[in-house]
């Protein structure tokens, strides 16, 4: 139990794949617009994570090495169809902004890499935490993102057809915020703080 | 590193690829009503925003006739329907896709049976949010209401562009000129 919150936590946290791995950036920086898209992105990477690391990891010892980049393409390209069908016929709202980034999950490298880092090498339950951490860790940077972008880009946060924060129509947005340069900002400068917090926790 | 028989590679890659196509085709079996449904009510509902008149989606019916031959001379047409209530006519719904500066925006134009614009609904854009997206909003649809094939419906004569969203403007205003002009040459008797 011990090993297994070490290895969610690490993913959470010291191995974060957005700011510390620096992996998945791509769909990061680009759907990191609005707090409810960042929600269902992250759920929808977060369940091809540990679908995939489960069965890479349950297959793992049957799997030659040859062909083991085409099984895990296989395997992930698998549950993105589905979380794609699915989103498609529950919450086409949603589904409609997140348009291609969801089927583009099967592209990202936090999942591709994890199952070749991670899951092709350790059991199950080690491979499900990781999962869940590195899904986690994602999901946590991207709302943290989404929520200022929305916030400050547009000057309110709207989920679900819903206004919850507004800032008021005195506030003039910026709208660069929610414009791709933005996103580069947002996330140099929340770099920047966690490095600067690590630091100082930390000290180096 | 051991070296796998070929017959192992190809017999693994068969199962991994069999039990992935039999979970997926589960998947689109169980989804599949739903989507088009789901794509039912979302056409439905722009049609109803673009022709206020007509509340529900069984009055409107699509003019299969009218739309092919439009369609040889506006590519980016692809829906003609008319609408009723009642079996009283109240208008058409052009759905037209103007290219933005993110793609085309699949827009429904309604317009009266006079061929005056009655609302634009946008169907799908992909403009940039905040900015593009202004040109998608109702402050600068309203400036298409009432127009038909006799006014310019141009930007800079009768319809002012959203600053710094000159591309996502100029399409919408595209796709309700490209309306009216389909009411003017193949509807209108």
């Amino acid at each position: 139990m011990k090993r297994l919150r070490e290895v969610f936590l690490s993913a959470l946290m010291l191995e974060n794949p957005l700011m510390r791995l620096m992996i998945g950036l791509c769909s990061a920086l680009a759907i990191s617009t609005r707090v409810e898209s960042t929600l269902f992105m992250g759920m929808a990477a977060t369940f091809v994570l540990v679908c995939s690391n489960t069965i890479i990891s349950l297959s793992r010892k049957v799997i030659p090495d040859e062909v083991r980049i085409p099984v895990f393409i296989v395997v992930i390209a698998s549950f993105v169809t589905i979380v794609d069908l699915v989103m498609r016929a529950y919450f086409p709202p949603i589904y409609a902004r997140l348009g291609v980034w969801i089927p583009l999950i099967v592209v990202n490298c936090i999942i591709l890499g994890r199952a070749e880092a991670f899951a092709s090498k350790n059991d199950v339950l080690a491979s499900v935490a990781d999962g869940l951490g590195m899904g986690g860790g994602y999901t946590i940077v991207l709302l943290i993102m989404g929520t200022f972008r929305e916030l400050v880009g547009t000057g309110k946060i709207v989920m679900f057809e819903r206004t919850l924060v507004s800032l008021g129509s005195t506030f003039q947005p910026p709208t660069i915020v929610v414009l791709f340069p933005g996103a580069f900002f947002t996330f140099g400068f929340l770099m920047a703080i966690l490095n600067k917090l690590e630091n100082r926790w930390w000290g180096k | 590193m051991q070296q796998n028989s070929p017959l192992k590679i190809v017999l693994t890659l068969v199962v991994f690829c069999s039990v992935a196509a039999g979970g997926l085709s589960l998947t689109y079996a169980v989804t599949k009503d739903q989507i088009e449904a789901q794509k039912r009510i979302e056409e439905a509902k722009a049609y109803s925003l673009a022709l206020p008149a007509v509340k529900t989606a069984e009055g409107f019916t699509p003019l299969g006739d009218v739309a092919r031959a439009v369609r040889a001379k506006h590519k980016e047409v692809t829906k003609v329907l008319k609408g009723e209530v009642d079996g009283d006519l109240k208008g058409y719904v052009i759905v037209v896709g103007p290219r933005g500066y993110g793609g085309p925006v699949q827009m429904a134009v309604g317009l009266t049976p006079d061929g005056a614009i009655t609302d634009v609904a946008v169907i799908s854009s992909n403009e940039t949010m905040g900015l593009g997206t202004k040109a998608l909003e109702p402050a600068f649809i309203r400036q298409l209401a009432g127009k038909t094939a006799r006014d310019p419906v141009q930007i800079g004569k009768d319809i002012d562009a959203i600053t710094g969203a000159t591309r996502s403007s100029n399409a919408v205003v595209t796709g309700a000129r490209e309306a009216v002009d389909v009411y003017r040459d193949f509807i209108r008797r």
